[in-house]
């Protein structure tokens, strides 16, 4: 069974009864929770997500908290095993939380893969590695790429890699947008695949919208990194491609890294093994996304 | 003066010519060498032991750039990669 065999409903009355369990990326969750209008959200974001039948990764909890808070502007919690390592937010953030929260779970818990703050996609067999702060246009290019260019998503946020293969293990779960780029992946991607854009959170205006069903049902299928792209968007800039030396990016990629300090020398050989693999370039673009598209296109020819 | 490798350190080395990526197993801290540094810490861990002379030498350093050469081999030494004495 998929999310989309739910309606709102019966995934409310899962929520706050036995746990409703669903398939996020690579991993499984079960979610307890008793936010009203959180069903209608996963829904949205998880509609061709496998229900599991078996015992999930993580159990989570997103609740308001009890006493007068739940009537006085309204918090909610996320908990994994009792540890809540969030402040509360207002209630009106509960499926950013959610989603903010797996992203917690998968690199606090997951050190047989090195774990990178990074998008990255996939086409003829090339994976093609995005890292980026927030600001660089890395969602927003990711999200041309996978909706305009045909480029398979492995994960708008988190790149995991096999210490021991080197492959990319693929984690396609919701495209996280901040600000202007919601309304500009509007104008590519049917908004019906998108929540409710919600303001005031610490990332700015932030919405998600759900990968298409073919990167979810190839959850599964790793890929080898070939390229590793910095992305920069400036506004009215002239448009570059330049190559960056292997050990600058290595560097870089250490220091997006979630867990490499965790993983020590097995974090640094297998950056060293991606490295072996892959050229590495930064990408100067004025937001023009036929261009980018062609130009990752061009890399993977 | 003679150059050598600090003997009671441990990395971990990656060659991405022409660029040295370390990885120093005592402090955990990785370490990217640059060009000139990576040419050097590569020929000590060649030759182990080298008399400055020598070494300014085999790269076939000119006088006026003796201090450009030396800024090189003092961050080798701040980052305790190799040790001189006299």
């Amino acid at each position: 069974m998929i999310v989309q065999d739910f309606s709102p409903k019966d995934i409310t009355a899962l929520l706050k009864t036995t746990g409703f369990k669903f398939k996020a990326g690579s991993f499984s969750v079960k979610l307890f929770s008793n936010i009203e209008g959180l069903a209608k959200g996963i829904a949205t974001l998880y509609a061709h997500a496998e229900v599991p039948a078996t015992a999930c990764d993580f159990t989570v909890h997103l609740n308001t908290p009890f006493g007068l808070r739940r009537f006085f502007r309204p918090q909610v919690n996320f908990s994994l095993n009792g540890i809540e390592p969030f402040t509360p937010l207002p209630v009106s953030q509960a499926l950013p939380l959610l989603e903010w929260g797996m992203n917690w779970c998968v690199t606090n818990h997951n050190h047989e893969l090195l774990i990178i703050h990074a998008a990255v996609v996939e086409k003829n067999g090339t994976a093609l590695i995005l890292p980026g702060s927030p600001g660089s246009g890395k969602s927003t290019l990711c999200a041309a790429l996978v909706e305009l260019g045909g480029w398979r998503l492995l994960s708008d946020e988190l790149t995991m890699v096999d210490l021991q293969t080197g492959c990319i293990q693929p984690n396609p779960r919701p495209v996280s947008l901040k600000n202007q780029s919601i309304d500009l992946a509007k104008s590519f991607v049917d908004k019906a695949r998108f929540s409710p854009v919600v303001h005031d959170t610490v990332k700015g205006s932030v919405a998600h919208f759900t990968p298409q069903k073919n990167s979810i049902e190839s959850a599964s299928k790793t890929a080898q990194p070939k390229l590793i792209v910095y992305p920069k968007y400036i506004p009215n800039t002239e448009n570059s491609l330049e190559q960056v030396s292997k050990g600058q990016s290595f560097i870089q990629m250490a220091e997006n890294s979630f867990n490499y300090n965790v993983l020590g020398i097995e974090g640094f050989k297998a950056l060293a093994k991606l490295h072996d693999n892959v050229e590495c370039f930064s990408f100067q673009y004025d937001g023009n996304l036929e261009y980018a598209i062609n130009t990752m296109d061009s890399l993977v020819r | 003066m003679v150059i050598q490798p600090c003997l009671d350190r441990e990395v971990a080395r990656y060659d991405c010519f022409p660029e040295i990526v370390l990885f120093d197993l005592v402090t955990k801290q990785t370490i990217l060498l640059p060009e000139w540094e990576a040419a050097i810490y590569s020929y000590l861990l060649e030759q182990q032991q080298v008399n400055f002379d020598a070494l300014i030498s085999f790269f076939n350093i000119a006088v006026d750039e003796l201090e450009f050469f030396e800024q090189h081999i003092e961050m080798l030494k701040q980052l305790k990669l190799i040790e001189l004495s006299e």
